[in-house]
C-alpha cells in the first residue's frame, strides 16, 4: 500500500525513531511501512493520521477506491 | 534491520532464547552423564530421558511473550518466519524419512527435530522482511 508517510514525516524533521514512539510501534514497524513491506492495521492507520492530523486516505493510498477521497 | 534483533522485548526475547538453550544443554549432559556414566535405570530413566524436552516449553513462553510485547509488524514477520520454519523442518524431516525407508540413508534420532528447526528459524528470519 503507497503511502506519504516519508514525506510527511520529512515535513515535521522528525526520524522514524521520533515518529515510531509518537504512534507506539518499533522503528522497524516505520521503515516497514515506508517502504511498503507492511500494510498498517485500521487500528495503526487511524493512530498514524490523528499524529498528523489528516485522515487515513490523505496519507494511505486506498486501492479500492476509484475516485478521490470526499 | 532485523526486527528480532533490536528493541528491549528483542533483547529479553534472544536472553531468554539463549537461557534455555543454556538450560536444554546442561539436562541434555546430565542425562547423558547420569545414564551412560552411572547406569541410571528404570523407573527413573523415564523422566530422565523426558526432562531435555522440557525447555522446548520454555521456548513457547518465550516466543508467545515476544510476540505478545511486539508491535504488529514484529509479530508478522515473527509469525511469518516460524510457520514456514516449521513447514522447512517438516520437509527436511519427511524427506530424510523417506530416504532412509527407500535408499539406505543412516537413521537419525528424532531430537534432531528440534536444532533442525532452529537453524530454519535462524536463515528464513535473515530474508523475512515483509508480512505480505
Amino acid at each position: 500500500m503507497k503511502s506519504r508517510l516519508r514525506v510527511l514525516r520529512a515535513e515535521r524533521g522528525w526520524s522514524q525513531a521520533d515518529l515510531a514512539e509518537r504512534i507506539g510501534v518499533s522503528r522497524q514497524a516505520v521503515n516497514a511501512l515506508e517502504t511498503d513491506k507492511h500494510d498498517p492495521s485500521l487500528g495503526l492507520a487511524f493512530r498514524i493520521a490523528a499524529v498528523f492530523d489528516r485522515a487515513v486516505e490523505e496519507i494511505f493510498d486506498n486501492p479500492h477506491r476509484t475516485e478521490g477521497p470526499g | 534491520m532485523n526486527p528480532f534483533t533490536t528493541g528491549p522485548a528483542s533483547r529479553e526475547y534472544q536472553l531468554a532464547t539463549a537461557g534455555w538453550f543454556t538450560l536444554y544443554g546442561v539436562i541434555l549432559f546430565t542425562v547423558a552423564w547420569a545414564v551412560d556414566g552411572r547406569g541410571l535405570a528404570a523407573p527413573w530413566v523415564y523422566p530422565a530421558a523426558v526432562a531435555p524436552a522440557l525447555p522446548i516449553a520454555g521456548f513457547l513462553w518465550t516466543v508467545l511473550r515476544f510476540m505478545d510485547r511486539s508491535d504488529e509488524y514484529v509479530r508478522a514477520v515473527l509469525g511469518k518466519t516460524y510457520v514456514i520454519a516449521v513447514h522447512l523442518t517438516l520437509l527436511l524431516c519427511v524427506a530424510w524419512g523417506f530416504l532412509e525407508v527407500y535408499a539406505g540413508f543412516r537413521h537419525l534420532a528424532l531430537f534432531w527435530v528440534f536444532p533442525v528447526f532452529w537453524v530454519a528459524v535462524a536463515v528464513t528470519g535473515r530474508f523475512i522482511r515483509t508480512t505480505r
